[in-house]
């Protein structure tokens, strides 16, 4: 069990009220101003959330950054699936995609991290991202980079990578290691259906001899990344 | 999920060619061993930087070929592309238990690495085996999902002559 001092504990308690209320927004039949308004909410939690890390990282564990690291992507999470919702209402489908991917993204980062190590809890909302990737759009494939990395550092300490202890995926501290690419040789390009990097997408595909968006098989795509 | 196992006598010749003691314990091979005598071209694939980093956690050390700075190969891939870890003789008689810590940490490693990922979770690495000192040598190919590493230890101890 976990020991948490009473801000953390006070956080916690509002995560779950902020995040339950969230989910019950996230669902395609309600109103777009009601979700819109709860994309805001959310945010104010997430800065809220990310000044109470920022001002104690001397004063919490290291389990309790983390843990507050994991509220804030659990957060932005829900925020990126009422976006995707939004978008998809809005005919932005290029954005939607990308908020689907995003969410996907960082609740496998919080799934791998969470302190309190509640799979259970993450399974069922992955099965649902999942379910709409495959429900809502259209198969597509992806382009995987291979390459030589010369020179890579670590996002905590600065390091080179290779001679830190760090390992990339994982929290310290609240802070999120990537291993930064710095210098790096491309070898190859392929097209695969299972990518690491789902945003490195087809785009267009050919029909009747024109060459129209993947996804709304329109010939212009009807919005643009943020 | 599959586990090839073939002859590689031809490691005796690609460590003469590159002057490598085939004194080694335990370590980490190139993927371009058989294409470049120059030990400062080796390449390895990426994964090896984290899990020598697990390993050492855990103090099981395991080193590169070389002292040469490794160079490292990305694949944004959703598979793991894992590295080729060479098993000496001297490890199998007389610290066969290591064989069952590498599994171990492997599994629990990959385990966390696929935590939150939907979708096929497919493994691949290679492992390669003295069987017999300076003389015999065996390559372990793996390429399956993570469960089908649990028979790894096993399979390395079989081949122990």
């Amino acid at each position: 069990m976990m020991i948490m001092l009473n801000e953390v504990k006070e956080l916690f308690e509002k995560f779950n009220d902020v995040i339950a209320h969230a989910q019950d927004i996230a669902i395609f039949t309600r109103d777009i101003e009601l979700q819109k308004s709860e994309v805001a909410v959310l945010r104010r939690f997430i800065d809220k959330s990310e000044k109470l890390k920022d001002e104690n990282k001397d004063k919490f564990s290291e389990p309790e950054l983390n843990l507050i690291l994991c509220f804030i992507l659990s957060a932005d999470t829900i925020s990126k699936e009422l976006s995707m919702i939004i978008c998809l209402k809005n005919g932005q489908m290029d954005t939607a995609w990308t908020c689907l991917v995003q969410a996907q993204t960082q609740i496998a980062i919080v799934a791998r991290n969470h302190p309190l190590n509640e799979e259970r809890h993450w399974n069922g909302y992955l099965a649902k991202l999942d379910a709409f990737e495959k429900l809502l759009f259209p198969k597509m494939m992806f382009a995987s980079t291979g390459g030589i990395f010369k020179k890579t550092c670590c996002s905590i300490c600065k390091l080179e990578y290779e001679d830190c202890k760090h390992l990339k995926g994982k929290m310290y501290s609240g802070e999120l290691c990537v291993r930064e690419i710095h210098d790096m040789d491309i070898e190859e390009v392929s097209i695969v259906e299972n990518p690491a990097n789902k945003l490195c997408r087809q785009l267009g595909v050919p029909r009747n001899g024109k060459t129209v968006d993947v996804l709304t098989l329109k010939q212009n795509s009807t919005d643009r990344e943020p | 999920m599959s586990y090839e196992i073939e002859n590689y006598q031809e490691i005796i010749d690609l460590f003469t060619k590159c002057n490598i003691d085939l004194e080694k314990d335990i370590c980490f091979i190139p993927e371009n061993l058989s294409k470049t005598p120059k030990c400062s071209d080796f390449v390895y694939s990426e994964t090896t930087s984290d899990l020598r980093k697990v390993f050492e956690e855990d103090s099981v050390l395991i080193e590169y070929l070389t002292d040469d700075k490794p160079l490292l190969r990305a694949r944004k891939s959703a598979d793991w592309f894992g590295p080729t870890i060479f098993i000496g003789f001297n490890t199998l008689t007389n610290n066969p238990h290591l064989i069952g810590v590498f599994q171990s940490l492997l599994s629990s490693y990959l385990y966390d690495f696929f935590k939150g990922i939907s979708g096929g979770k497919k493994v691949k690495f290679e492992v390669i085996i003295e069987r017999k000192k300076k003389q015999e040598f065996k390559k372990v190919k793996y390429e399956g999902t993570i469960d089908g590493i649990s028979d790894l230890e096993g399979l390395i101890k079989s081949l122990k002559k």
